[in-house]
Parts: structure tokens; C-alpha cells; sequence
């Protein structure tokens, strides 16, 4: 009996030693946080059709949600022009950058971009030129005709579909990857 | 009888008078029924699953006058008997001291066998609020965690098997991770309980304590069994132990569960991705003698758990479309396969626990407690880029390895007073890796030393603990390739006093008071990041301080044959009382604005009633009634604090029918849960109010059907009978959709027994 005792006490004094052993340099160097994925730039490639003038909008936010306060442009256009617009979506959190409008396209028929103008009548209105493999809408390219003056807003909405089949059904997205709005004026 | 919970023990040994040395071989039969048991080498017995109200037994040993004692069971009571030899007369046996045991002055309450009955196959949040004063914080239909008196996650401990779970508690949809199947015993300490279990026991303790290793050879087995209609959920656990013989003193036990379900459905949907599996396993090896004992113990609990896709929003304003729309996303069929976003998680625990009777000293305990928790969780959505898509890594990953060592010495009975004094320590180590950051790594080491003294004489028990901690915390963050180390040192003193009066045999009143203090968790301090399924922003303060408590408990109660009623009190006061706070300005992302909420600590108090009681109304009717109601409010601003859960009465009216061929203990009832409203909210604190009240009618049935002399417990219940639409207040899913609808459950237990020497285990 006393050996199987001190056995057990052996088993103890064994098992803590293993479990003490664990190397904790994992946490005491924790590696950086690789962010995955994030889309931290749009840019809106705006191309004047009267004049060819081409303009770059951008919205940056560098180093993700939270942090720095996003960076925004402004976007000026000429009352009575019709503009060119391709958006271009960057993760510049990566070196080299990655384009991920690229991969919105592959996937174009799980996502829509929605735009919102006000005021709703006599300022611009976007029209979607491009649409998926089931000819839905998609958004990367569109015509923004420009009518009236002042300023007002441009809000982009990409909504991302759970199946190709909803959006063709038009249920309802409620999950947005990208919700930004840019301020306008119109001369 | 009235319906008392039948959780007590008796138990004692018998000694020889002259030498002092036990008695083997006696045998304790217990009167009314045709248990009988026989002391072991040490002279030990033990009779449990003992109803309140009368007991009494009958002692028989060779040569002896057989003697019969009786007492009034409100609590577990250990006697030890005599052998006096008689040279005139007839030898007699005799009762030299009969002593309570466990009566506590802390306010608990445990569940009796019927109860755990009745929650088979459920989560262990959902055996818990059962109680009065306990229920639930919800996060879907999957995940599950119990709040005792408006309190929960960082701030309720929950031992199991003896050991302090560690998982990352702080989450509010991180469910306990424990099988329910494994547990025998199941108890709830409501109000703060520092003393003996230190920080985080400041709203209170849940108890989780596997059934003990068989005490005499033989096998045992069980099967448990269940259905579920809403879901279609199936669930299977068993169980086999053997106790290999008087001469080994050894046993062992191997026990498993799964468990799998499919979507759920409200009244009039099904719910997209709610299925959920649950995997497992333990075995325990343990071998007991006069004077020591060990137990070896592992466990493994594996559970993936979808979460409803319809509550992953992008942003605020998708947040406000769903709830201007009430519309519910919905999925067309039913399914059991688990998609995104999902939860994994793997929580493995090992334990080592042994004891010592020190001679005119007292019992010494050790445990070693070495636990790994692994928690995968998924978005909805995968990367854009196909092959990090490809790679499918969890947006989050958090690792959380725990070792504590406790010894403690219980003291024998010394002129009245028991002495419980001991010592604890705690090596913690936490890693988070994942695609967006949530919270730092840590290394915590945490030392603490405690006495407790009880006193008991006539109708008072008093007692009295003092408790010291010193607590190291050094975080870990990697800012920019530089590596940032964060320390933190705490040293918290805390204090209990408490008192129970026993008038007499019907009344009994309980009180104590203490303080209490908890650290802040890892997400307190630190917590950075986007959450998918509130949308919301969550800002840590490194510079928060201890939380501290104040509590007291005051509880009445009453017992006849036909009643039981208890009646408790709380008040509990905090300063520093820690938690997250909206914001003035939401965090603008590129995704959308997103309401931010950062953590703050304010000064607050809780209040608080509840009200049980157990009524045969006649011989064989019996109301349950289990009644709650908390009062919270934040002093520094003025206003009530979110999330506390609504007044809610709980009743179960069930007739007994008589025993017929082949059938006992037949029950049928219906039940009623009223809950309502939360009228204790302050306007714009949340994006809507709190849904209306609502009554929920049910059923409850169980029967033991006995096949030639084989014991199957088996069970019916209907929750939401009426298929009632309504939402709840602490289901943070009540944005997204309604609770879900009728569940038919169906549940068989089968206690199987080869036992050998005696044959007390039908219970």
C-alpha cells in the first residue's frame, strides 16, 4: 500500500511538471494580428464622356474600422456632363495592394451596389451598366448623368447576398460590406 | 408528503465502544422502504437521495438488539452509533451524536432528482433556471448562459467537478462548457461567495458535481434518452461504472453524450443555421479506503453551435431596416447541416483529487485541475480572396489553458466549531489569434488564502470567513511588430459573516453578508473590435479598476408535511461596477457607422425577491411555484441597468396518480411561466424597448414503468403549448426573430444495476 500511495504521489509531482512545462512563449509574444481581409480604399474612376477628363474619388481607411477616422473625398462633376463611373475596391492594408473588386466581380452575382442620391430629383442619377452570369444588376460600372446645381450626397451601399438565388429573388440583404457616402456638388 | 427535494444524506459509522475501532458488517435498513445497506470496513454507511420530512432507520449487527432511530430530515445529517456491551442485558447499540452537516448560511438551492429528470437533453442553463432567482442570458437558441439575480458571465462561478470552469466566460454568447449528463448534483449558491471561491463568485456560484464513484462492487449503467420535436433533436448519454471489490477498493467509470439537432423553428419559420452537435466523453478512476482516497477524472466536450445568420448584419442602418421590417430571414427547409457563422469549441478538463483523514484533525483535500479551452469562432461570410477562402480560418481563435491547485483542511467537529482553512492557486494563459483583433493575450497568476469558521450550537449556526488574493495579470499585445507587456497586480482582502436560526421544526431564517471583488476580465480592459451579431463597436479601458460588492441575504424558511416555502432577500451594492456603455458617436467604418460601446465602471445596486414554495393543496396535488424579481439600477447616472431580467413566475400544478401494475410515481402536470415586461428600462438605450410579457402554458408528465423488476423513467413535456409568438428580453436574438415555437419532448432513463452486495440505487 504505501508503494501504490507514493506511486500516486509520483503521478502528481508527474503531471504537474508536464503541465508546467507548457512553453508560454506563444503567449507572451503574441504575433500580429493578420487583419485577413479588409477592404480599407474605394476609389470611384470617374470619366467626363464630353470632355474625357478623368477625376479619382477616393475613400480611405488605412487601418481598418476603428483606429484613424476615415479619409474623404469630395466629388465635383459638371452640371449637364455624363460621367463614366468604375469602381475600383483596394485592400492597401496589404503589400502588394489587393484589388478585391476583382473577387466582387468573380462572385458578381452575390452582390449589388446600391447608390442613393439627394436630393432624389433634378441633381445626378446613376445607372448600372454591367450585370452577373444571371443578368442581374451589379454595379462596378455605371453612368452618372448630372442634371441641375448645388450639393448634395452620393451613398454606396454594397450588399452581400447569402446565395446567387437571393439576390435573382430580391430577398432582402441585411448585411452590408460596404456603406460609405461622399459629399457632391454640382456646378 | 409534500414534495421536498430528496437530496439529503444520511450517513454515519458505527464503532466498537471500547476500542473505538469501526464496525463492519452492520446493517442499516431504512424503515418504509426495502433499501438496506451494510458498513464497509471502515464501519461507514450511506443512504442518499433521501426525501425531506421523517427518516428513520433500523440497525442490526450479530448479537445485538436491533435499535431504530428517527429524526426530521431538513438537511444531511451524519450520526455515529455505539456497540455497547451489556454483561446484564442484551448487547444494545446506541446513537452517542447526531450532527448536521452542510447547513449553510448562504442562501442556496439544489435540484432534486425529478427536476434533472425533467431538464434532460437541455443545456445546463436551462436545469439552472428552474431555481427561483436563476435564469437566463440567450444569444439564438444554441447558446445559453445562466444569470443568478440579474447577474452573469465574469461575474457567476461555475465549479465543476470541483474545479472552476474556465472558459472565456466574459462572452455573452459563450455557453458553459459542460455535458449536464455528467452531473448528479447540481446546486446554486445565490449572492457573492468569495470566502471559499474567491473573485468572479460575486452574483454566485452554480456547482456542477458528477454522482461519486461507486461505494460497493458491482456494475451499474445508465441510458438516457431523449426527443425533441423543434429541431428534431436527438440526444443519447450513458454511463457504465464498476466498483471491482472490497479488496481493490477500486473503481472506474466511462460515460458519454451526443447530441444533435437542426434548425429550430419560431410558430411560423424556420430559423436559418441554428442546428448544433454536441460530443461527450469522461471517465473517472478512483479508489477509496479508511483513511485517504484519489480520484483521477477527464472530460471532453466538443460542441459546435450555428448561429442564425439572419442576426449577422453589416452595419447599423441594416440593423434598423430589419427591425423597421420585422421581417424574419428565414430559410425554406430544415436542416441539420451547420453552416456560417458558427462557434467550436473543444473544453478538456482533468482533474486529480485526493484526500487524507489527518487522526483528531480533520479531512485534508488536494486538487489539481488542468483545463483547455478552444474556441473557434466563424463570420458569415468568408474571405473574397479564394484561396484565403480556401484556407477557411476562423475569424477568431482563443485559447485558454488553466491549471489551479487547491487544499483545503476541514476540521472535525471541536466543541462546536468547524474550521475550514485553505489555500488556492491559479496559472492562466490566454492566446487570441483570429482575422480581426477582439482581445490580447494574457498570462494571469492568482494566489489566495482563506478561513472559514462555523459554530453551531442549539438552534444557531454562525459563521464567519476571511479571505486574502494577490493577483498578477501581465498582457501581451503586438502593436506594430512591437511587443507591448502590460502588468497588472492586485491584492484583494474580503470578508463573510452569516447566521441561521432554526425556531423550530417548521421555521428556519438564514442571513449572511459579505463583500466581494472581481478583477476585470480580459475584454474589459482590452476589447477592440467589431461585433458581427449586435453591431457593435466594443472599446476596452486598460485603466479600469477592481469591482467591489456588498451583499446581503436574508431567507425564511418554512417547512411542514404538505408546504415548504422560501422566501429570500438581496441587496447588493457595488462600487466600480463594471460594464459596457454606449457611446455618444458611433465608429464610422468603411462598412457603415456602427454604434460604439466602451466599457465603464459605475457605482450601481441590485435588489432584489424570490419566492419558492411547494404545496400538496390535496393528497395528491402539488404546486411548484418558483417566483423572481430583480431590481437594478446605476446610481452614477441615474437610470436602470440594461439587460436584467423581467419579473417571472414559474408554476407546475401535477397530480400524482396511483401506483398501478408495472407503473409508479405517475405525474401529470401542466405548467404556466409568466414573464413580464421589463418595465425597468430607460428610453434610447437600446435600439427597441423590451418585448411585451408573455404566458407560455405546458406539460409535464413522468412515470417509472417497471419491466420485470427493471426500473425506465420516462418523460413527456410540452414547452409553448399553444405555439405563442413572443420574444424575450435576454435573447439578444429578439431584433432578429421570434423565440421558438412548440417542442415536444420525449426522454427515457434506464438505471441499470449488477450489483452484487446491496441494492439501494433505485432513485
Amino acid at each position: 500500500m504505501k508503494t501504490y500511495k507514493k506511486s500516486l504521489l509520483l503521478l502528481s509531482l508527474a503531471t504537474l511538471s508536464i503541465m508546467g512545462c507548457k512553453d508560454d512563449e506563444e503567449t507572451t509574444n503574441p504575433l500580429p494580428i493578420d487583419q485577413g481581409e479588409l477592404i480599407t480604399t474605394i476609389q470611384l474612376l470617374m470619366r467626363d464622356t464630353l470632355t474625357n477628363v478623368t477625376d479619382t474619388i477616393t475613400y480611405s481607411d488605412s487601418d481598418g474600422p476603428g483606429g484613424n477616422a476615415p479619409v474623404i473625398d469630395s466629388i465635383l462633376l459638371s452640371s449637364g456632363s455624363v460621367y463614366e463611373m468604375s469602381l475600383l475596391l483596394l485592400d492597401q492594408s496589404k503589400t502588394p495592394f489587393d484589388t478585391i473588386s476583382n473577387e466582387v466581380e468573380e462572385e458578381a452575382d452575390q452582390h449589388l451596389f446600391v447608390f442613393t442620391t439627394s436630393p432624389a430629383t433634378n441633381f445626378i442619377t446613376v445607372n448600372i451598366t454591367d450585370s452577373d452570369v444571371n443578368g442581374n444588376p451589379v454595379g462596378l460600372h455605371s453612368y452618372v448623368n448630372c442634371q441641375g446645381s448645388g450639393t448634395g450626397l452620393l451613398g454606396l451601399v454594397l450588399r452581400h447576398y447569402n446565395t446567387a438565388a437571393d439576390k435573382t429573388n430580391g430577398t432582402s440583404s441585411y448585411d452590408s460590406d460596404i456603406d460609405v457616402t461622399f459629399a457632391v456638388r454640382l456646378q | 408528503m409534500a414534495q421536498v427535494p430528496c437530496i439529503y444524506r444520511l450517513s454515519g459509522v458505527i464503532l466498537e465502544s471500547g476500542t473505538g475501532n469501526p464496525l463492519p458488517g452492520a446493517g442499516v435498513k431504512l424503515e418504509g422502504s426495502n433499501r438496506l445497506v451494510v458498513t464497509g470496513n471502515d464501519g461507514k454507511f450511506l443512504l442518499d437521495s433521501l426525501c425531506g420530512g421523517k427518516v428513520a432507520i433500523r440497525v442490526y449487527y450479530t448479537g445485538f438488539a436491533p435499535i431504530l432511530w428517527s429524526t426530521q430530515l431538513q438537511q444531511s445529517v451524519e450520526i455515529i452509533l455505539r456497540v455497547k456491551q451489556s454483561t446484564t442485558s442484551l448487547n444494545e447499540l446506541e446513537v452517542v451524536s447526531e450532527k448536521a452537516v452542510n447547513i449553510e448560511t448562504v442562501i442556496s438551492e439544489t435540484l432534486s432528482r425529478e427536476e434533472i429528470d425533467r431538464a434532460r437533453g437541455r443545456t445546463l442553463a436551462d436545469y439552472l433556471k428552474q431555481m427561483a432567482g436563476v435564469t437566463t442570458l440567450q444569444t439564438g437558441t444554441t447558446s445559453l448562459k445562466p444569470v443568478i439575480h440579474g447577474m452573469h458571465s465574469q461575474r457567476i462561478l461555475i465549479l465543476n467537478a470541483g474545479v472552476r470552469q474556465e472558459g472565456q466566460q466574459w462572452g455573452t454568447e459563450h455557453a458553459p462548457e459542460i455535458d449536464p449528463f455528467i452531473a448528479d448534483r447540481m446546486k446554486v449558491i445565490k449572492g457573492a461567495s468569495s470566502i471559499l471561491y474567491g473573485a468572479d463568485a460575486v452574483g454566485g456560484v452554480v456547482i456542477v458535481e458528477p454522482r461519486e464513484l461507486p461505494h460497493s462492487p458491482g456494475i451499474n449503467a445508465e441510458v438516457n434518452l431523449a426527443a425533441m420535436s423543434n429541431g428534431r433533436q436527438g440526444i443519447a448519454s450513458g454511463m457504465v461504472e464498476q466498483h471491482l471489490g472490497k479488496f481493490y477498493d477500486l473503481c472506474w467509470r466511462l460515460q458519454g453524450t451526443a447530441k444533435r439537432g437542426g434548425n429550430v423553428s419560431t410558430p411560423d419559420v424556420y430559423l436559418d443555421n441554428t442546428g448544433y452537435s454536441e460530443y461527450d466523453w469522461s471517465a473517472g478512476l478512483g479508489m477509496e479506503r479508511k483513511n485517504w482516497g484519489t480520484e483521477l477524472f477527464y472530460s471532453n466536450f466538443k460542441t459546435t453551435l450555428g448561429i442564425f445568420t439572419g442576426s449577422h448584419i453589416g452595419n447599423l442602418t441594416d440593423l434598423e431596416r430589419i427591425i423597421e421590417s420585422g421581417e424574419t430571414r428565414t430559410s425554406n427547409d430544415f436542416t441539420y447541416t451547420i453552416g456560417n457563422p458558427r462557434q467550436e469549441v473543444v473544453h478538456q478538463l482533468f482533474s486529480l483529487k485526493s484526500w487524507i483523514a489527518v487522526k483528531d484533525v480533520g479531512k485534508l483535500n488536494l486538487q489539481y485541475g488542468y483545463q483547455f479551452n478552444h474556441r473557434f469562432e466563424y463570420d458569415l461570410h468568408k474571405p473574397y480572396d479564394d484561396s484565403l477562402a480556401a484556407l477557411n480560418l476562423p475569424d477568431m481563435e482563443l485559447k485558454l489553458y488553466t491549471q489551479t491547485l487547491d487544499l483545503n483542511l476541514v476540521t472535525n467537529d471541536f466543541h462546536g466549531i468547524v474550521a475550514t482553512i485553505g489555500v488556492n492557486g491559479l496559472v492562466q494563459d490566454n492566446q487570441y489569434d483570429g482575422l480581426r483583433f477582439f482581445v490580447p493575450n494574457y498570462k494571469l497568476y492568482n494566489g489566495g488564502a482563506y478561513a472559514l469558521l462555523r459554530y453551531g450550537r442549539g438552534r444557531w449556526e454562525l459563521e464567519a470567513g476571511g479571505r486574502l488574493d494577490v493577483r498578477n495579470q501581465t498582457v501581451y499585445r503586438n502593436v506594430s511588430g512591437v511587443i507591448i507587456a502590460t502588468p497588472y497586480d492586485f491584492t484583494n482582502p474580503a470578508v463573510s459573516a452569516g447566521a441561521v436560526y432554526k425556531m423550530n421544526e417548521r421555521f428556519r431564517f438564514t442571513f449572511n453578508t459579505g463583500t466581494a471583488f472581481r478583477p476585470p476580465s480580459i475584454n474589459e480592459w482590452f476589447s477592440d473590435g467589431l461585433h458581427h451579431g449586435t453591431a457593435t463597436y466594443e472599446t476596452g479601458d486598460s485603466t479600469l479598476g477592481v469591482e467591489r460588492a456588498l451583499t446581503f441575504n436574508a431567507g425564511i424558511n418554512y417547512q411542514t408535511d404538505k408546504m415548504s416555502v422560501e422566501v429570500s432577500l438581496y441587496y447588493t451594492g457595488f462600487s466600480n461596477y463594471i460594464y459596457v456603455r454606449p457611446d455618444q458617436e458611433p465608429v464610422l467604418t468603411l462598412s457603415g457607422a456602427f454604434p460604439s460601446y466602451s466599457y465603464t465602471a459605475v457605482d450601481a445596486r441590485f435588489k432584489g425577491v424570490d419566492v419558492s414554495f411547494d404545496w400538496d393543496v390535496l393528497p395528491r396535488l402539488n404546486l411548484r411555484s418558483r417566483n423572481s424579481i430583480v431590481l437594478a439600477w446605476n446610481q452614477t447616472e441615474n437610470r436602470y441597468l440594461e439587460l436584467i431580467p423581467a419579473p417571472r413566475f414559474d408554476q407546475l400544478l401535477s397530480y400524482n396518480f396511483r401506483d398501478a401494475d408495472h407503473w409508479k410515481n405517475i405525474k401529470v402536470g401542466v405548467s404556466v411561466l409568466a414573464v413580464l415586461e421589463q418595465q425597468r428600462y430607460t428610453e434610447g438605450t437600446d435600439y427597441i424597448p423590451p418585448p411585451p410579457a408573455y404566458v407560455l402554458p405546458g406539460i409535464e408528465c413522468s412515470a417509472e414503468w417497471i419491466v420485470k423488476k427493471q426500473v425506465i423513467r420516462l418523460g413527456l413535456s410540452v414547452n409553448n403549448l399553444l405555439n405563442t409568438n413572443y420574444r424575450d428580453y435576454m435573447n439578444r436574438m429578439r431584433y432578429y426573430a421570434d423565440e421558438t415555437g412548440t417542442n415536444i419532448i420525449v426522454r427515457a432513463t434506464v438505471p441499470l444495476n449488477f450489483r452484487t452486495a446491496d441494492h439501494h440505487h433505485e432513485h
